[in-house]
């Protein structure tokens, strides 16, 4: 609940709501967090686990949120601690690696389905 | 002023939007409204009105094309009655949330079934919660009046809503009756070019009805209902200026020989004018009956409807609409809810009457009356009822 109250704080009041509730500037969606709706979110297996990812790319195009990309592991601001439980991943600074941005992705595990070498795992969010 | 003419109210009516130099039109013919876009198709076809006539395929889409047309800046009117209007009702919502200054005439007739071509008030009262202002006119003369009070409420900078306005079908719709048509300057004086706010413009994009989410939909109606209250005002300051330019008076609520009655008919729309003509012979005859009208039904005048009933001690509320498996139709509810937490509450008896074209004449109004003073007297407050049903 108090997380709840928070985030709704962030919201205009009904005053500062543009008229007939337009949105009257442009890039609007980048704002609308669709990530909240989430209940898990994919991680990618990698190079030296059973099932590894080939870098192949499929999981960004297949995304309906456009929100994977692939991109060197210092760039994705991914979970490098969910990383370092994997210490067989072979992952290192500067390896290419898709990661999805979760302040968009909505877990609908399309990219799970997708994955030619099934490399991607949906994970629970944490309470 | 303009000279003094006779004409039918649909006709009327044609010619003042196009007075009002709209520029769309989009509408779908439907009895008993037909005439009125008839004639505005032929305004346009002659090369007599600058707009766009767009001849839809249904009304739905007759109230998505004024929603787009509107978005861009233009002055937008549509017609509709009955099936046809129950047929908008999905894009009625969006016009009032976009907050789209659109006019309708609504020709109020019956909804289906059985079919029924004829008057009552059963379709506009399913658009009773939509958010448009709504007005009710009684005769061909207020009907042009509210045409012009429409567009000049609507575009008002500080109300941005659509406003529809009611003619009863048939009754009042298709009867000649003398109106005076204001002349082309008059309506220049009284309504100025619409200037919007924001539009649809490819130079200065925007987001017109974006989705609300859980954390903007109560926010977002919210806006939407201070918007229509605080729209009362100009709609009465609209009233005032009418007055000041062609001399003929509008009130929320309207009231006839109010002064020292003890049962006051309540009507809406053209029934009002039959309700006059019994008030008078009722008076004659020594009952003490008046008259309260409301002309505005959205945003209701509470305030204005309380001060009315003041002294009051039995109300007989005329529905023109069954509202089936309530307590009551629907201006009887409205009505009740207004006075429940008053100090002073008159009874109130109701009846819904008129029904699917069903003429009410004025002997009914006696048996209305009548009942309503059995019950001020003390006797058994009767079922609401459909007075005229045979038994």
């Amino acid at each position: 609940m108090t997380a709840d109250v928070k985030r709704q704080s962030d919201f205009p009041t009904w005053r500062e709501l543009a008229i007939g509730s337009a949105v009257v500037y442009s890039g609007s969606a980048r704002a609308l967090k669709t990530g909240d709706w989430a209940s898990s979110h994919p991680v990618w297996h990698y190079v030296g686990e059973a099932t590894g990812c080939i870098q192949c790319g499929l999981c960004t195009v297949y995304c309906p949120e456009g929100c994977i990309a692939v991109k060197t592991i210092d760039e994705t601001g991914y979970d490098l601690a969910l990383l370092e439980r994997r210490p067989a991943s072979g992952i290192t600074p500067g390896s290419l690696v898709p990661a999805a941005n979760l302040d968009y992705c909505k877990g609908c595990g399309i990219c799970v389905r997708e994955c030619p070498t099934r490399c991607i795992e949906m994970v629970a969010e944490e309470l | 002023m303009g000279k003094r003419i006779g004409m039918e109210a649909s006709i009327a009516v044609a010619e003042t939007v196009a007075l009002c130099d709209v520029d769309v039109i989009a509408a779908y013919p439907i009895t008993p409204q037909t005439h009125i876009v008839e004639h505005l198709s032929e305004i346009v076809a002659d090369g007599e009105l600058d707009a766009e006539f767009i001849p839809v395929e249904s009304e739905h889409s007759a109230m998505s094309s004024c929603v787009g047309s509107s978005a861009a800046g233009a002055r937008t009117f549509t017609a509709t009655a009955s099936q046809g209007l129950v047929l908008m009702h999905e894009i009625n919502y969006i016009a009032s949330a976009l907050r789209l200054p659109i006019v309708m005439c609504v020709v109020d007739r019956s909804l289906s079934g059985p079919i029924s071509i004829w008057n009552d008030h059963s379709d506009i009262m399913s658009e009773r919660d939509t958010g448009w202002i709504q007005t009710f006119a009684e005769n061909a003369q207020e009907a042009v009046d509210l045409t012009l009070h429409s567009f000049r409420v609507a575009e008002d900078l500080g109300v941005l809503l659509p406003v529809t306005f009611n003619l009863d079908g048939f009754i009042l719709s298709h009867m000649i009756e003398p109106v005076i048509l204001p002349e082309r300057e008059e309506v220049e004086r009284y309504l100025p070019n619409y200037e919007p706010k924001i539009r649809l413009d490819v130079d200065q994009p925007l987001t017109m009805g974006p989705v609300g989410v859980p954390a903007i939909y109560t926010e977002a109606k919210f806006a939407q209902e201070m918007a229509l209250r605080d729209a009362l005002p100009v709609i009465e300051k609209a009233w005032d200026e009418f007055e000041e330019l062609f001399g003929r008076r509008y009130h929320p609520i309207e009231t006839y020989r109010l002064e020292g009655a003890d049962v006051a008919l309540v009507t809406m729309g053209s029934i009002g004018e039959t309700a006059m003509t019994y008030v008078d012979q009722a008076r004659d005859a020594g009952i003490k009956v008046g008259l309260i009208r409301i002309r505005l039904w959205r945003p209701f005048p509470k305030k204005a409807f309380l001060e009315a009933t003041k002294g009051i001690k039995g109300l007989a509320i005329v529905d023109r609409c069954a509202s089936l498996g309530g307590v009551g139709g629907p201006v009887a509810l409205e009505l009740k809810g207004a006075l429940y937490n008053q100090d002073h509450r008159p009874r109130v008896v109701e009846f819904q009457v008129g029904l699917g074209g069903r003429d009410v004449p004025v002997q009914d109004f006696d048996r209305m009356v009548q009942s309503t003073l059995a019950v001020i007297a003390g006797g058994p407050l009767p079922e609401p009822r459909f007075l005229q049903v045979r038994e």
